[in-house]
């Protein structure tokens, strides 16, 4: 047995070891394959910490970042507001009143470049962008900033999963054979280019959101991951490869060891489908890049409650051996959240990691009764439903033919039942009520952003972005975008010479479009 | 029949509720013309105005709403069509006031009931 790490920090000097060689995390060949990778460092076996932010203009979202970085965050994925995601710009009729609320405005390379100004990016683990439909985009804002920052080193954290657009999260753009083109170009272009990190983060996470529950919507992710890999796969990329820029994005909002299963599972689940779809043996798999986000039970009464609550979520993925994570600040269901609040989520994240034991062993709770019971349901679910979502025509034709919004639709509102019937209790919400001390829960929260500013601010740079720009650069790039994409050229690099040359995202997604559709 | 146009406004994708409802508005004998998301208001008025409807119902969950429901009703009143505009969703509380002042019939905020927005569908389409 190879040495392992014992640990005796604690006030008993009890001795914890780093990992139980008689249990299932060395017993399951992608449990050991997983604690094997993390086990050669001392713990605490930590994700890194994660902020999901963007709030404003690229200025203001720079300073939030530079705070978080402050205290701790390492990994950057920034929150664009809905026209930045949908290939908008801020002056164009539908955007207004839309402008930097859902996350940043962002609609040039210069716009991007300014929300990094002011991260060390020698000390970032990972930078990315949701950006799901415009993948090709984002990509290319972020290569070109890690590259003019000579910062190649830094990873990859972009969402770049359009195919769950469609059913559960709204911001599609083309149809679903174009989307996992573009998708795939991306993580294709982060294969040649070795870029380090995740090009594609598939999410199960917004179909448990928009009522899928969590398993099936573990289900829809894989399905999802399959589609882009057979996409790459048959492009003549090594599954091996394409494996290794994938991450998982999990959620489970609602039990604590339920949450750990989903995480624990998801890595036997999917060493399964890379072993037996794929013909990878688990030695030679990419060990999965797990990512969560500690959110889900928070309410806008008694802000202050929602921190054990969030505390919770984060003690259930990392004891379920997330990678990356990510947590809600305690007043989001109020406003975005405040400064202070939101590095409270980075500093809840630190404690869960560091104090009171928490990860000092890799996998603890491997071996519990109970664990393997839930995870037993919860493989045996996840399977069913890959197999369903199969005889429904796979995850492309299932988005067309109504099945994965029709099974959303009947899963809908399982929680609110719960709550309605008294069969889950929420404290505060019908037991233990104190409404009239209201104000002891309510937190500091504050900060309201002057929307209309943002806006004014956002449609008067990029009118003066275009008036600056070199119109004919602009139109000879934004003419070999659109080549691109009525041929089967790799979109990334056309779109990082448009970028360059001055084009906004909305000008790219049109380019783009008008090359699909001939 | 009673037709209604039903429309997405600005960018949200949110459109569950709406189809929801225009699922409910079927079942209560209405013909319902979805726009779909990320409508200008121009066209709504536009198809409303060509399918000769008897209402609009505009969701919008995500900013805007107050603004591009207002537009809408200026645009139907312009074209001296005189149609209730019915609205669900989120926005400021000033932004939900200006609206109706701009001539909105009604608004149904979260947690509205179906029966309680198919009625009102009803009793905005029966000439007085």
């Amino acid at each position: 047995m190879q040495h392992e790490h014992v640990s005796t920090a604690n006030d008993g000097k009890v001795p914890i070891r780093a990992r139980y060689d008689d249990s299932p995390t060395t017993a399951e060949p992608a449990l050991k394959a997983w604690s094997d990778s993390r086990i050669a460092t001392p713990g605490p076996f930590r994700p890194r910490f994660m902020v999901y932010s963007g709030l404003g203009s690229p200025t203001m979202t720079a300073e939030r970042l530079a705070v978080l970085q402050e205290v701790g965050a390492e990994s950057f994925l920034l929150a664009a507001d809905l026209p930045s995601q949908l290939g908008f710009d801020p002056d164009h009729e539908l955007a207004h009143a839309q402008v930097g609320r859902a996350g940043v405005s962002c609609a040039t390379l210069a716009d991007f470049a300014t929300i990094c100004a002011r991260l060390d990016l020698a000390a970032a683990d990972s930078v990315g962008m949701l950006q799901n439909s415009l993948g090709h985009v984002a990509l290319g804002m972020v290569h070109s900033v890690l590259s003019d920052r000579d910062a190649r080193h830094v990873k990859l954290v972009m969402q770049n999963d359009p195919l769950k657009e469609f059913t559960a999260r709204g911001t599609e753009i083309h149809t679903p054979a174009q989307a996992l083109r573009i998708a795939a170009d991306c993580v294709a272009f982060a294969i040649d280019e070795d870029m380090p990190g995740a090009a594609l983060t598939v999410c199960s996470n917004h179909y448990d959101v928009a009522g899928a529950g969590p398993l099936l919507a573990v289900a829809f992710a894989f399905g999802n991951a399959i589609a882009y890999m057979d996409e790459l796969v048959g492009r003549g990329y090594e599954p091996a490869a394409i494996a290794g820029k994938l991450m998982f994005f999990l959620n489970e909002r609602s039990d604590l060891f339920v949450e750990a299963s989903v995480f624990r599972t998801a890595r036997i689940l999917w060493s399964e489908i890379l072993r037996d779809r794929y013909g990878i043996p688990v030695a030679e798999q990419p060990v999965a890049r797990l990512m969560g986000y500690a959110h889900g039970l928070e309410s806008a009464e008694e802000p202050l409650v929602n921190i054990p609550r969030v505390t919770l979520s984060v003690l259930g993925s990392m004891l379920g051996g997330v990678d990356y994570l990510c947590a809600t600040g305690y007043d989001e269901a109020l406003r975005i959240p405040s400064a202070d609040a939101a590095a409270l989520a980075v500093r809840t994240m630190q404690v869960v990691a560091y104090e009171h034991g928490t990860l000092t062993t890799i996998d603890p709770l491997a071996g519990s009764a109970k664990l393997r019971a839930v995870d037993e349901h919860v493989m045996s679910k996840v399977r069913a439903e890959l197999d369903r979502l199969a005889e429904a025509g796979g995850p492309l034709e299932a988005i067309e033919n109504g099945y994965i919004a029709g099974r959303i639709d009947d899963n809908r509102g399982a929680r609110q039942e719960q709550l309605r019937t008294g069969e889950r209790l929420m404290v505060g919400h019908g037991v233990f009520d104190a409404k009239a001390r209201a104000g002891w829960f309510a937190g500091k929260s504050s900060g309201e952003i002057d929307f209309a500013e943002v806006e004014r601010d956002a449609v008067a740079r990029v009118t003066e972005h275009r008036r600056r720009r070199d119109a004919g650069l602009v139109d000879r790039a934004l003419e070999a975008v659109e080549a691109a994409a009525a041929g089967t050229e790799n979109l990334v690099r056309p779109s990082i010479e448009a970028l360059r040359a001055g084009a906004t995202s909305a000008e790219i997604v049109a380019a783009t479009r008008e090359g699909f559709e001939g | 029949m009673k037709r209604v146009v039903l429309a997405k406004l600005g960018l949200d994708g949110h459109d569950v509720g709406v189809r929801l409802i225009g699922k409910h508005l079927v079942d209560a004998g209405f013909e319902v013309v979805y726009l779909g998301k990320r409508v200008s208001t121009a066209t709504i008025v536009q198809v409303a105005v060509q399918e000769d409807a008897d209402a609009v119902g505009l969701s919008c969950l995500s900013g805007g709403l107050g603004h591009f429901a207002a537009l809408t009703v200026q645009g139907l009143r312009r074209e001296g069509c005189d149609v209730p505009v019915l609205t669900g969703g989120i926005d400021e509380p000033v932004e939900i006031d200006r609206m109706l002042a701009a001539g909105v019939h009604l608004h149904f905020g979260p947690g509205a009931s179906m029966t309680e927005i198919v009625t009102a569908f009803e009793e905005a389409t029966t000439q007085p």
